[in-house]
Formats: C-alpha cells, structure tokens, sequence
C-alpha cells in the first residue's frame, strides 16, 4: 500500500477515536442561565411586631445519603409577634394585655451573593460520583433552618425580643388609652418569660 | 499469562480503593458561625408582598450565543449525546411596616370629652425581609452522558434571579405602592378596633 494512504487512515482512525472519546465525555459546559420576570404571588395583611433582628454569617458544611457540601450563607432572622392575636382583658378600669407566643423567623438574605457553594463531593464513590440533588440540598437547608432557630433561643435572643415587645407595647398602649391620674393603665403582661423552641 | 491476568485486576481494583479509603472514616455537620449581628428593632409589620421567581440552567444553545467563542462551544456541544436542563424557583419576601421609633408622645392625643383618640403616624416604610433559603425544582432532564445539575451552578443561578429581583422590583413603583396602600388600611382597620375597646372613636393620619 502507498505510504500515503496509510498516514491518511491512521489520521482518520485517530481524528474518529478522538471524537467519539469527546462525544462520550460526560459534559459540563459553562452553563446558560435563563430568568422569567419576577411575578408578584400575594400581598397578606397582617400586624406583627418585629422587635429583634438578627444578621448571621455562616459556614457550614454537612452531609445527606453520603454527599457532602461546603458552603457559606447569610442569614436573617427575625421575632415577631402577631398582634392580631393579642388577648386584652379589661379589670375594672385597668386593661391587661397578654404578649402572644413569638415567631422565629429564619431566611437567607436576600442579596445576591448571600449563598455561596464552596466544594460539594460525593465520599462514598470517588470514581463514580453522584451529584447533590436540589432535593438533598433543600433538605440540608431545612436542617440548617431549624438549628438557626434553636440557637436564636439558646442565646436568649427571644428572651430579649420579649422584653423589648412589652416595653414598645406598653407606652405605645398607654397613650392610645389615654392613661392619666383619672385612667387607668394599660398593663402588659408575660404569659412566657422564659420561651423555649 | 494467568499471572499476569490477576497481577492486572489487583492493580486495577487498589486504584479504585485509594480514593475510597480515605472516606470511610466519620465526619460530622458543622455549622460554623463567622459573625452574628443582633440588632432591637420596633417594626410594625402591616402587608407582605411574595415574589416568585423562575431560573432556568441549561447547556449553551447557538441561538443565544453572541460571541464567536460562545457559538463555537454551543456548536460543538450540539454534537454531544443527551439534553441537560433544570428549571428553579424560589419566593422572595417584601414587608411594608411603621417604625415604631418614630411615633412620639405628640403623635397620640386623646380627647376624652369628645371621646376621639387622634393618631398620626409616620410614613410607612418598605424593606426586602429576605428569601427562601430552598430552591425548589420545577422540572429536570438530564439524559444521555450529561453531567448533573451541581450544587455550585444552582447557587450562582440563585444570585443571578436575585440581581434581577432586585432590579424589577425597585423599576415595579406600582408594586410598592400597592404594597404601601395595603399596610395603611391594615393600620388603619387595626388601631381603630383596639381604641374601640377603650370606648373611643379613632382618626388615623399619616405624616
């Protein structure tokens, strides 16, 4: 055979190899994001006292099914109580007002750059690994969630919140009431001083 | 030859092991806090408006492409085995309060003879609360020899959906003002109920 139509082929067979070898990698090409216009879901009306926030930094690395992620995130919490609950007893002239139950209120920040994922891996197969679902995801962020939450109460940050809702409450209350020498006072009490998650 | 065969396989299987021995012992979750800031606030919280976004991720396409880079790598990815596309979404949430910091002893008159309590409040104030820590998955297709969807390229999908949140919704003024209107019927409906205990009529105002 001329030597020419040998190099020929083995060019081919191997420009053939190379691209089936390149086709059969799996990809993952800097991907395309695509966005819909931000849609307005509800307004709710509502009455709620917020008297505590609370901005966290986190890093946090945690594990599901074997996968494991490192990321960073920030955090708000808030604690708020929902006036429109609030159950007001009248004794005699004085009014006493009870302090609802408070709700902790844990969320990511919204900015963009509030949730940064730092390495995510999969420990029980290094060859073959899998991917964090978005599920598995969701899930470790619940956890976190609900441990924020915990350590907003452990802190005595509620403790707190508590205390500064009755003294927004009590001048507030007092003034609409029309408190003097001839009115009674409108009286705040705390059902829960000591609340616990 | 046999030899050689099993000499072949051991050799194989330990390269497979090396990685994986170096997992098996047991780590724990670690939630590390770098910094915590508590701040007291007196917010009255009166609407909250719920915004939903959608994100898409998906393999670059040459229709979109605008550079020549960009069309050479959503051309060559054409040619590749599968589909790859995963569609998002997540809620972020916007509140309308008074700052109740700002309401003084001069804010509040009540007039016992006339039995009207005359309040005037300050304006009301808009503020993001924060947003859904979870992103929720609308749909999902990866197929043939596509990599999955990973954890990083949702977060850097999230950031993008909220520059853009940010962006339609400061350019929205109707949104915020509808959101605005809202609160002030609530705070009106609101005070004028809880003076009506102490016998008195109310008139709300704003500053």
């Amino acid at each position: 055979m001329n030597k020419w139509i040998k190099i020929i082929i083995a060019v081919t067979v191997i420009a053939m190899v190379a691209f089936i070898a390149w086709t059969l990698r799996p990809s993952a090409p800097t991907p395309e994001y695509k966005t819909n216009e931000a849609r307005i879901k509800s307004i709710t009306r509502m009455v709620e006292l917020c008297t505590s926030d609370i901005h966290d930094e986190m890093a946090i690395k945690a594990h599901i099914n074997g996968k494991w992620i490192v990321a960073r995130q920030t955090v708000e919490g808030r604690i708020r109580f929902d006036l429109d609950s609030l159950r007001i007893e009248q004794r005699g002239d004085t009014t006493l007002v009870y302090l609802p139950r408070e709700r902790v209120d844990i969320l990511e920040n919204a900015e963009p750059g509030a949730y940064e994922v730092l390495d995510a891996w999969d420990a029980r197969n290094a060859v073959f690994s899998r991917t964090m679902t978005a599920a598995e995801e969701n899930a470790i962020k619940s956890k976190w969630q609900e441990e924020s939450r915990k350590r907003v109460y452990k802190r005595g940050y509620v403790r707190q919140a508590r205390k500064n809702a009755i003294a927004t409450l009590t001048p507030l209350l007092n003034a609409m009431k029309g408190t003097d020498d001839k009115n009674a006072p409108v009286i705040i009490i705390d059902p829960t001083p000591d609340p616990r998650p | 030859m046999k030899n050689l065969i099993g000499i072949t396989i051991n050799i194989i299987i330990a390269i497979f092991m090396i990685p994986l021995s170096g997992c098996s012992h047991k780590e724990k979750d670690y939630p590390l806090e770098i910094s915590s800031q508590l701040q007291n606030v007196s917010r009255l919280e009166l609407a909250r408006m719920t915004v939903g976004k959608v994100g898409m991720i998906s393999d670059p396409e040459y229709k979109d492409a605008k550079s020549i880079e960009a069309k050479a790598s959503a051309l060559l990815n054409r040619m590749k085995i599968g589909t790859r596309l995963g569609v998002y979404s997540y809620d972020t949430y916007i509140v309308a309060y008074l700052d109740l910091s700002k309401v003084s002893s001069e804010d509040v008159e009540v007039d016992t003879e006339t039995g009207t309590a005359y309040i005037t409040l300050p304006p009301i104030d808009i503020m993001t609360d924060g947003r859904e820590p979870q992103l929720h998955e609308v749909h999902s297709r990866v197929t043939g020899l596509r990599s999955s969807i990973t954890p990083s390229e949702r977060a850097s999908l999230k950031s993008q959906m909220a520059k853009e949140v940010k962006k339609e919704m400061s350019a929205k003024a109707g949104a915020t003002d509808h959101l605005r209107k809202a609160a002030e019927d609530k705070a009106r409906a609101y005070l004028t109920e809880l003076i009506s205990n102490w016998g008195y009529k109310a008139e709300i105002s704003f500053k």
